[in-house]
């Protein structure tokens, strides 16, 4: 067995399970850690921009706790399998940034502990909706730290060469994708990404969908449903007339896009604004930030993406201080002040609308407070939607088939019923119950 | 359950030398000599297909909406089933298969041609073109597909190289331009080992540099060409970096386009390590057979090739 345990410290990652395996599938205990006399360290991943200062604003005034962020991939770049292989392995960090949508599957992996002893607290510090999507059967198993309102955010200055007036529906987004398309060939208002599930599930939810649902013992999949069917449709019809630019959502051409000013809009969460200000520098003050456009006109209803709370991950030594920095990372208002203007994180707090930086005008979008649009935003946000316990199958099959119909042909509606049939079969094959 | 193939196999590596060879020194004195290979690998070859095969036969088992703590169970054979149920594995070599038929020989027809042209008497700067040809084999294939990716970009060339028709090839181009120089090398340094007396015959006899090439180097170097043929298949079976990189930039590539892909993609995305154990092993045994299949076929030829 010596040799086992040399082996073990050598392979790491891959030979763990398997010699674990000899003893009829009990994970080796971590190893005890000395009583919590000195300073903690709790390991933290995530990739959101400002978290890295975040941690160190806490580390400055807490020295017996002290936090280590380590920036991974977005999750559905690859960092999700790095944490669920690091659980596997049984050297994941403590704490990990998790999205809401993805909150679900980590549980049904059982990636997550509960932390519901820990979280009590502060409960009623978060808005309702916020504690909601953390909570699953009564267990907390996340901090909420954002959401993610959607909004329009566009080109001004392209707006304004060709006279596009800001759309308010998404029948005036469709003629203005039209104008600017005749007015300048090269010019789209909008991209559409055929491996950006999420964003358009931030669309079919501001149309009313809800993919996922449970009723008693069993998950409910609707990833066509009527509201979802509808925005197909719609963008089916730009992508026939050809009034958007099938582009790679992430991809450094798409940035170009944005840059170029190539893709006047997109139509995404809060977050982004802060990504794009990262991403394309140099259209500094270029672009500014309106309501998403409605269905119908008068009645407004947004979309959210995203929000990512932080998880503990399973095997976590001290859960309590990690739920500690979390809390109070996503509750102060000082911290919190801060992470709207280095992350572009909208507050999941109740009394978060009020931090001083919403009211702030940002240079990078003509000096617009365009958090005060988002803000406004976040209080219509549309309360069905809901995800799943197998996402990240759900997001390859949707990248596959919708895919699909960018390279080979086909309807978005069509992708979408398939996309349906495969997020069944993933429930069904983690061995949950399921209906359609 | 890793300690006895460490004894076997010590034992079986042991007892070679000293029944095959004659020499007086007792066994014993390989032994330092062979533990460090032994060790490596055990360590990350045979312990980790192992772990692997462990793994296939072990699924998780949920309930209900699967709040509650998951279960490891034995799951026999059926992540072996699950692999060819939804034809994403068949699709994938399906399109391996496509790409090897058309891929391969043309790369090593080229490696060869390469090789013949080096190895000619007429060829000048041998050691400069040789060190170029190889030259590609030394990017890393991560960072070779990731600078294709930009050449491949529609605005640089002005066609769409990375649509549904044309991506499996131009993916093909960067496999040939990575490996033919590192095939060219091998076929050339058995070119090289084929004695001189046998081309100063062929020239008494009249043969032209064709005909040497042809009846002489061709069939001398067939052991070279076989290598280089399995290797590639295997290698074709494989194919990952290219895939992967592209998958980012098309939507043509999928994360599941081929059988490695849809493995790590069941395995760490969908946190589905069984089937994705299943996936790699039933991959091992196709690149396995068709590696036999290759070679048979090769002995075959070359069999009848010798009976006129």
């Amino acid at each position: 067995m010596r040799k086992a345990s040399l082996a073990l410290g050598l392979t790491g990652v891959l030979l763990a399970g398997g010699l674990a395996g000899c003893g009829d599938g009990e994970r080796q205990e971590p190893a005890q850690q000395p009583a919590a006399k000195g300073p903690v360290t709790v390991e933290w991943w995530g990739w959101a921009p400002g978290y890295d200062k975040a941690a160190a604003a806490w580390n400055a005034g807490h020295p017996n706790i002290q936090v280590k962020f380590t920036q991974v991939e977005s999750g559905g770049k690859g960092g999700y399998q790095k944490m669920l292989s690091a659980v596997k392995a049984g050297n994941a960090p403590c704490l990990a940034q998790v999205g809401v949508e993805t909150l679900a599957s980590f549980l049904v992996e059982g990636a997550l502990e509960d932390i519901t002893p820990y979280a009590k607290e502060s409960a009623a510090k978060f808005q309702p909706w916020a504690l909601n999507s953390v909570t699953f059967g009564g267990r907390q198993v996340g901090v909420p730290v954002d959401a993610g309102p959607m909004g329009l955010i566009y080109r001004k200055d392209v707006f304004d060469k060709h006279k596009i007036a800001v759309p308010t529906t998404w029948e005036e987004f469709a003629a203005a994708a039209q104008k600017l398309h005749e007015a300048d060939p090269k010019a789209f208002l909008a991209s559409f990404n055929p491996d950006d599930m999420y964003g358009f599930s931030g669309l079919a939810w501001q149309a009313g969908a809800s993919w996922f649902s449970t009723s008693g013992d069993s998950w409910k999949v609707s990833i066509t449903d009527e509201a979802t069917t509808k925005v197909a449709n719609y963008w089916q019809g730009l992508l026939d007339k050809k009034l958007v630019e099938v582009k790679p959502a992430w991809s450094d051409a798409w940035f170009k896009a944005f840059n170029d000013g190539e893709v006047a809009s997109l139509v995404s969460a809060v977050w982004m604004t802060k990504v794009l200000e990262e991403s394309v520098p140099k259209s500094k003050g270029k672009w500014a930030v309106a309501p998403m456009p409605d269905w119908v006109a008068g009645q407004t209803v947004t979309g959210n993406v995203g929000g990512s709370p932080n998880a503990v991950l399973k095997g976590c030594k001290n859960p309590k201080e990690a739920v500690e920095f979390a809390t109070w990372m996503s509750t102060d208002r000082g911290a919190f002040d801060d992470l709207v203007v280095n992350g572009g994180l909208f507050p999941t707090t109740t009394d978060g609308a009020s931090l001083p930086s919403i009211a702030k005008g940002r240079p990078f979008y003509g000096d617009q407070p365009i958090f005060q649009v988002f803000a406004k935003a976040a209080t219509t946000v549309a309360p069905t939607f809901a995800w799943g316990p197998t996402t990240p199958a759900v997001n390859d099959a949707f990248n596959t088939e919708v895919g699909k119909v960018v390279t080979k042909g086909g309807t978005l509606l069509d992708a979408l019923k398939a996309v349906q049939a495969k997020a069944v079969t993933s429930i069904k094959d983690k061995g949950l119950s399921v209906t359609e | 359950m890793a300690v006895t193939p460490l004894a076997q196999n010590a034992r079986t590596s042991r007892a070679r030398p000293r029944t095959r060879s004659r020499w007086n020194s007792p066994g014993r004195a390989a032994a330092p000599l062979l533990i460090p290979f032994c060790l490596l690998f055990i360590v990350f070859f045979l312990a980790p297909v192992g772990y692997a095969i462990n793994e296939s036969l072990h699924a998780v088992k949920r309930s209900g909406l699967g709040f509650g703590s998951p279960e490891r169970i034995f799951a026999g054979l059926g992540n072996y089933t699950k692999v060819f149920q939804d034809g994403t594995f068949l699709a994938g070599v399906g399109r391996l298969l496509l790409f090897g038929l058309v891929q391969v020989p043309i790369m090593l027809g080229l490696a060869l041609v390469l090789a013949l042209l080096l190895d000619g008497k007429a060829a000048r700067f041998t050691r400069f073109f040789r060190v170029v040809y190889f030259l590609p084999y030394a990017v890393p294939g991560v960072i070779a597909a990731i600078v294709w990716a930009f050449l491949y970009n529609p605005e640089v060339l002005g066609v769409d190289l990375l649509g549904d028709g044309t991506v499996l090839w131009s993916m093909g181009n960067i496999v040939t331009w990575t490996w033919t120089g590192f095939n060219m090398l091998v076929i050339y340094s058995a070119l090289k080992a084929i004695p001189s007396e046998l081309y100063e015959a062929a020239a008494l006899d009249g043969a032209s540099p064709w005909k040497i090439a042809w009846s002489i180097k061709i069939p001398m170097v067939r052991p070279s060409l076989v290598l280089t043929g399995v290797f590639s298949i295997i290698g074709t079976l494989q194919l990952f970096n290219e895939p992967m990189i592209l998958s980012d930039v098309t939507p043509a590539v999928s994360k599941d386009f081929t059988p490695l892909m849809w493995s790590l993609q069941v395995a760490l995305d969908h946190n589905d390590y069984g089937l994705g154990s299943a996936i790699s092993i039933v991959l091992a045994l196709v690149a396995g057979g068709l590696s036999l299949l290759f070679l048979r076929l090769s002995a075959w030829l070359t069999a009848r090739g010798a009976r006129p």
